[in-house]
Parts: C-alpha cells; structure tokens; sequence
C-alpha cells in the first residue's frame, strides 16, 4: 500500500465516509509511517480552518433597501392615466389629414414606382430591339444589332446568349466576325470564352478563324492550345490561319 | 425602206447571236439568294424579273461538232436531267428556283466544272445575297439595294453601289467602287489575306475602322486619335476615324492584305 493511496483517502478518513476495511487500511498505515501522519495533521488543521470560518450573512438592511427600490421602480413605470376630454373635432381633423397624406404618399409612391418600371421598360425595349435586329433577314442589320449589342452589360445573359447564337449559327461570316470581337468585350463570363473556344474548333471561315485566334490570344486563354494545335495539324487548314497560329500561340504556353 | 431593212437585219443578228435565255418574275420578291460555284455576274437593270443566262463554254469549231451537239440531243430526248440537291425548274439551265416568303432561292444544281460562268440581270433595288462557294467569283455593277457576298479564293467586284454591302473573302481580291453611301446600316468589308480596294465619294459621312496588319494606304484626311503608352497588340492594330464628322459605320478587315481607300 503506497502512501499516495493512503493519502488519497485521508478526506474520507476525516469525514468518516470509508468503509470499514479502507479505515482500519489508513489507520494500520498510519501507525507506522510519519509523513503520511504529517500529511493528515495538515490535512486536519486546513479542514479546521475552513470549519471555524463563518458564513457570512447579508444585513437585514439588504432586503428592506431592496424592497424600497422596487417599489420606486414599480411606480416609475406604471403609465399616468389622464383623461381627455372628448375632442370630437381634433379626431376628425386628424383623420382627414391622415387621409390626405396616404393619398399624397400614394401618389409619389406610384409615380416613383412608374419612373422605375419606365426605365426598366425603356431597357427593355432596347432589349427587344437589339435581340430582333440580331433575328433581322438582312446580314447588314444583324451586324447592327451586335455593334449595338456591346452597349449591354455582362448581367443581359439574353443578349449573351443571342451573340453566342450568332457566333455559332449565322450564315454570314461577316455576322460571325462582329459577334466574335463583341463576344471578346464580355470575355471574363465563362460561357462566353467557351463559345469562343468551341468556335475556333467548329468555324471553317478562315477570316473568322483568324479573329477567334488572335482574340484567344489576347484574353490569355490557355484552354485554346489545344484547339489551336489541332488546327495546325489538320491539313485543310489554310497555311495562313496556321500562320496566325504560329504567331498567337507562343503568347499562351 | 434600206434603212428599216439594215435595222432590221441588224436586230434580227442581235438577237440570234443571244444565248438562250430563263426569265422568271420577281413580283413580291425583296431578296434574291444566289449560290453557285462560277463566275457570275450581275447587271442592275430597271426591269421587275430575273433573267438568267449562261456562258456556254468556248466551242472550238472542228468539223462534226455540231453533229456531235446534235446527237447529245437526241439522246436526251424524253428524259429529264436530275440532281442531287434538288429540283431544276429553269427549264434546263440546271437552276432549282424557291420562293420563300418574299425571298427567292436561286441554287446552282449544276457542278462548277460544268459551268463556264453565268450571268444574271435583276431590278436595281432588289436586295441580293450571292455565295459563289469555292472558286466562283462575284462580279456586279449598279444595285442600290443591300449586297451580301461571300466567296472563297473568287475575287469580289463591285461598281456603282451604294450598300449597305456585306462581304467577306478568304483570299479574292475586293474591290468596291461606291457611287454614294447609304447611311442606314454598317457595311463590312472582310477577308483573310487578300488586298481590299474601297473608293468612296468625298463628302461621305463614315466611321471608319480598318483593321489590318498590312498597310493602309489613303487619299482621304485621318485624324487618328494618337494612343500614348499605349502598346501594340498584334493583330489588334485598328485606324478609326470619322469622315465628314461621322456617320454610317465602315468596317473594313484584312488580316494580312493592305487596305486602298480612295476619295472619288
């Protein structure tokens, strides 16, 4: 039996909470070894100490200061009734008043609100008319349409995605052209520089393709490498598009 | 009484040495879409119908060819040419004729080694969209309604137009002679490699950007904005200038080829 064990059970010791084995145990023990005795003389006297200590206890002035205070603050907050004589008049008043200043504030909410569905409207319509004149038969007025189209913010995905139309399906390569160098002003949107990609590898316009390489190369994209290798190798390739390859290219590896 | 006779041999000759013509009415007809492989050409007249005729290719006269013509005929007695991508109804002239709306398609059925060149004839103002595939080339003179041409290594000439015109080449050379320009929308003017030669009148109002990386040569006034540090991007070098305080805008693109603006 090591002291530490011994000296673990001094508290129960002290408070006569252990069992009758692990008394006679600490008692047998202490008998015999003088620094266990030491330990539980200290043991004791700190015990002795906490023991002669007194509660200590709150005056009575306490509860009767507090009980004062409660009140003051009970009376405090009670709300002060008065009463009104009956106004008839003023009650009528105001609610003429108040009726005239919803119907004014109805009127400047209205106009308000109109001004903005103008503006949107106005945006609108210059929506509308771009996105038809993209549609337009003649190639000249589809052209027009993507020049105006620039004026757009990233946010118009509609217009976007009537540009990427354009690039993919317009007959004219002329029209394929503009929509490319329009496309090239939204190039931080990632659909677009997909489309921009994905045309390089299906346009068989040279002059198109030349624009797409030499916009690839500007705005640094380096998914093109690919396409643009494979241009190089395809033998149908016109050895002036692969020119322009060989001068684009170096400037994305 | 000579007189009338020598006229009249002299129109009787006129008309005998014409080819035989297909004549087809453009009533309700605001575009007029061509595509075949050869040369073509076309003539601005102030007629209201289409009129189509061929360059028959250069015959050499040895003996028995006309017998030879004659038994080529024969045999085709009865039967009808067909062809792959559609139906001829030119009688003969091997053209498929669709109307679509007010559009009319004009497609060559033909292949280009059959074709020494065709030449067509058209009402002034009618809108036209030629594609002269790979090797045709576009030739056409006095429209003033929009133009769209597209060839490949054809060369493109215009004269005495006035646009909008819509063209684009891979290696042709472009030139376009403007009588006056009309200012209600862009003309493009683009190709891969080839030179491109554009005379406009002098008091045209324009926006012009001309894209190159060869040289621009110019009789007209620049007054380009000059771009201090700014660097030079290749292929991205562009001259944009307003003519006569601006106006329509005049796109012209060549990647490699120079570009020749000339004040008429």
């Amino acid at each position: 039996m090591k002291c530490t064990d011994i000296q673990h059970k001094f508290t129960g010791f002290l408070n006569k909470s252990l069992s009758e084995v692990a008394n006679s145990e600490v008692k047998e023990h202490l008998k015999s070894c003088t620094n266990c005795n030491k330990e539980l003389e200290e043991m004791k006297s700190f015990l002795a100490v906490l023991d002669s200590q007194e509660m200590e206890t709150p005056s009575a002035n306490l509860r009767d200061n507090f009980n004062k205070m409660l009140a003051q603050e009970i009376e405090t907050a009670t709300p002060k009734v008065i009463q009104l004589k009956p106004q008839q008049d003023w009650i009528s008043y105001l609610k003429v008043a108040a009726s005239i200043v919803i119907i004014i504030g109805a009127f400047l909410f209205g106009k308000h609100q109109s001004n903005i569905t103008q503006i949107a409207s106005v945006k609108n319509e210059n929506q509308k008319q771009v996105l038809a004149l993209l549609e337009n038969s003649s190639a000249s007025k589809r052209i027009l349409g993507v020049s105006d189209a620039e004026e757009f913010t990233k946010k118009d995905t509609k217009i976007i995605e009537a540009l990427i139309n354009r690039l993919f399906f317009d007959k004219n390569a002329n029209v394929r052209l503009a929509a490319a160098e329009t496309l090239s002003k939204f190039s931080s949107e990632i659909i677009v520089r997909d489309a921009l990609i994905k045309s390089l590898e299906t346009d068989e316009n040279s002059s198109v393709q030349i624009e797409l390489i030499q916009i690839l190369a500007k705005i640094q994209e380096k998914r093109a490498i690919e396409s643009m290798q494979k241009l190089l190798k395809n033998e149908e390739t016109p050895l002036y598009v692969k020119q322009q390859v060989e001068l684009n290219l170096p400037s994305l590896l | 009484m000579k007189k009338i006779l020598i006229l009249l041999l002299f129109v009787t000759s006129i008309l005998s040495a014409q080819e035989k013509e297909f004549k087809y009415s453009l009533s309700g007809i605001k575009k007029v879409v061509l595509a075949s492989g050869t040369k073509i050409v076309l003539t601005a007249e102030n007629t209201s119908e289409l009129v189509l005729t061929d360059n028959k290719k250069v015959r050499n006269n040895h003996s028995g060819h006309e017998d030879h013509q004659k038994e080529k005929a024969e045999k085709r007695k009865g039967l009808t040419a067909v062809y792959p991508n559609g139906k001829d109804n030119s009688d003969g002239f091997g053209f498929s004729i669709t109307k679509e709306g007010s559009v009319l398609y004009v497609t060559d059925l033909k292949s280009m080694y059959q074709r020494n060149g065709i030449n067509l004839t058209l009402p002034k103002t009618m809108n036209i969209s030629v594609n002269a595939g790979n090797l045709g080339s576009v030739s056409l003179e006095g429209f003033t309604g929009e133009v769209e041409v597209a060839t490949n290594v054809g060369k493109i000439e215009m004269k005495n137009v006035t646009g909008p015109i819509t063209a684009n080449t891979s290696v042709g050379k472009i030139d376009i002679d403007f009588d006056k320009v009309s200012q209600t929308s862009p003309i493009t003017i683009s190709s891969s490699v080839s030179e491109i030669d554009v005379a406009i009148p002098a008091n045209t109002k324009a926006d012009l950007e001309l894209r190159t990386q060869g040289t621009v040569y110019t009789n007209f006034d620049f007054d380009t904005p000059k771009k201090k540090g700014l660097p030079n991007v290749s292929g991205n070098k562009s001259i944009n200038s307003k003519l006569n305080n601006g106006g329509v805008k005049i796109y012209i693109k060549s990647s490699m080829g120079n570009i020749y603006l000339r004040k008429k």
